[in-house]
């Protein structure tokens, strides 16, 4: 059994979370706020350092740190849009805010519009236009029509311009097939991610904190 | 009593029971390797001492048990090939990830921190992370002026002559979400052209399979068995060996939970017909 007390007030919030499963709880709702306060805290603290100490004051006033590079100025500007959203909450000024959160949005999109379409679409298109017959291999060549089947049978079914009836309707009938096989897929990973959060603790209460597990 | 109001409750306490058993009383598995977990693999195994490769820990305490074996087994599999290791996160929860894999890793292994690795901390980007990778593909100084110790970026011998992505060859990214492995394909693989293996979480791993399709990723662990399968190749068993035989017994008990409840609605149905 561990000497840590940091290890023992893991394993009592642990099974405090845990005892939500029989009913709630008092313990339940102390390692709940215990959560919420310490995860606050530590955002706050991270973000600080990283946004406000590192990126900002530090690269405008390195001398204030110690450090021996030219100030860049220009980073404070981050923090003078910052403090416009910010304003917000001032009455008379709240208009202001607008023009932050516009410098933010138009950034994010010019810097994401380039490398969205590249990446998402025209390499994916690319790697999806497969031969559909290879010579010699011919496990290869059912993956492909598989692969080029999937795509224009899921896309067809999100044409909605045309009624899906008669032929067309038996493409997306094949269409809606290949989704939920990909669904299922999906909800089966789901389930193992969340068997693997239970078995982590499981193996932490029996290995760290109780020992009767070897690590 | 009437099984189909069958308490949750005793579905939960036998799932625990077998997980807790499974661990008690383990049984060696025979682990196939899937062949996205063999090319990451030969990814790294490509590389030559002295390269240099990104760590990016994207995940935090709720993912651990997922992507913790595959990060232990790949950083492991680094300083075995003396590859350099330099570390970095998204994600304020990667801190103590990196630090946790550092203790199990790079101290049993005698590796020398600023030499063999050296980790740049947290850094926020956006919702995204696309300033920070963009930042990491034009110069790396400027997102990380220092090391998590508060060590200058010019002081760090293993930081010497780098400046880019150029410098690396690969990126590593341990990821549970956003920012996470995407982002890394979106900006630093489509952009700046460095091979990118991931380790990601069981739920978000189909949608990452038209990009190891397509090449964008040059390999990939998915989940607990992913991380069992990176093991079982360097051959040095860990928490993803022994989890995998609990997943197992836990996914016999679901669907032995799927097969009875079907077949007590049957019954049921039936008897309320009559």
């Amino acid at each position: 059994m561990s000497h840590d007390p940091w290890v023992w007030i893991a394993a009592f919030l642990t099974l405090a979370i845990f005892s939500f499963l029989y009913k709630d709880n008092v313990f339940y709702k102390i390692a709940e706020h215990i959560f919420v306060g310490v995860s606050g805290a530590w955002l706050f603290a991270t973000y600080f350092q990283s946004d406000i100490v590192e990126d900002m004051l530090m690269k405008s006033f390195p001398h204030f740190f110690h450090r021996t590079e030219a100030p860049n100025y220009i980073t404070l500007g981050g923090g003078v849009i910052g403090l416009i959203i910010l304003l917000r909450m001032v009455p008379g000024f709240s208009w202001l805010s607008r023009w932050g959160i516009a410098f933010v949005i138009g950034f994010q999109t010019g810097l994401q519009l380039f490398s969205a379409i590249n990446a998402y679409i025209l390499i994916q298109v690319r790697a999806a236009l497969v031969s559909l017959f290879v010579p010699r291999n011919i496990g290869l060549t059912i993956r492909n029509w598989l692969q080029a089947g999937g795509t224009f049978t899921s896309l067809s079914y999100f044409y909605f311009s045309k009624e899906h009836k008669g032929a067309f309707g038996v493409l997306t009938r094949i269409g809606i097939w290949f989704l939920m096989i990909s669904f299922g897929a999906a909800y089966g990973s789901t389930v193992m991610t969340r068997m693997s959060i239970l078995i982590g603790r499981v193996y932490f209460l029996l290995s760290t904190w109780l020992g009767v597990v070897r690590a | 009593m009437n099984l189909q109001n069958l308490d949750r409750r005793i579905i939960f306490a036998v799932l625990l029971i077998a997980v807790a058993s499974a661990f008690l009383f383990p049984r060696p598995l025979h682990i196939a390797v899937e062949p996205p977990v063999q090319m990451a693999y030969d990814t790294l195994n490509k590389l030559q001492p002295g390269d240099r490769v990104l760590m990016a820990f994207d995940y935090g305490p709720s993912t651990m048990p997922e992507l913790q074996p595959a990060a232990l087994a790949i950083l492991r599999h680094c300083f075995q090939r003396k590859v350099k290791v330099v570390f970095f996160t998204l994600t304020n929860e990667g801190l103590p990830m990196i630090a946790d894999a550092l203790s199990q890793v790079a101290v049993p292994l005698d590796e020398k921190e600023n030499v063999d690795y050296v980790n740049l901390g947290f850094k926020w980007g956006g919702l995204t992370g696309s300033s920070v990778i963009e930042g990491l593909g034009s110069n790396m100084q400027a997102v990380f002026p220092v090391t998590i110790k508060g060590t200058a970026y010019h002081d760090v011998p293993l930081l010497h002559d780098v400046k880019n992505f150029s410098d690396f060859k690969a990126l590593i990214s341990f990821s549970a979400g956003t920012p996470g492995i995407n982002e890394y394909i979106q900006y630093a693989n489509a952009r700046y052209h460095i091979p990118i293996v991931g380790a990601v979480t069981k739920v978000t791993a189909p949608r990452e399979f038209p990009f190891l399709n397509s090449g964008q990723l040059a390999g990939m662990c998915a989940g607990l068995v992913g991380g069992a399968e990176y093991e079982e190749l360097i051959d040095h068993p860990g928490f993803g060996m022994s989890g995998l035989f609990a997943l197992s017994i836990a996914h016999l008990v679901v669907l032995g939970c799927i097969v009875a409840a079907n077949i007590i609605y049957f019954f049921g149905r039936r008897q309320s017909s009559r």
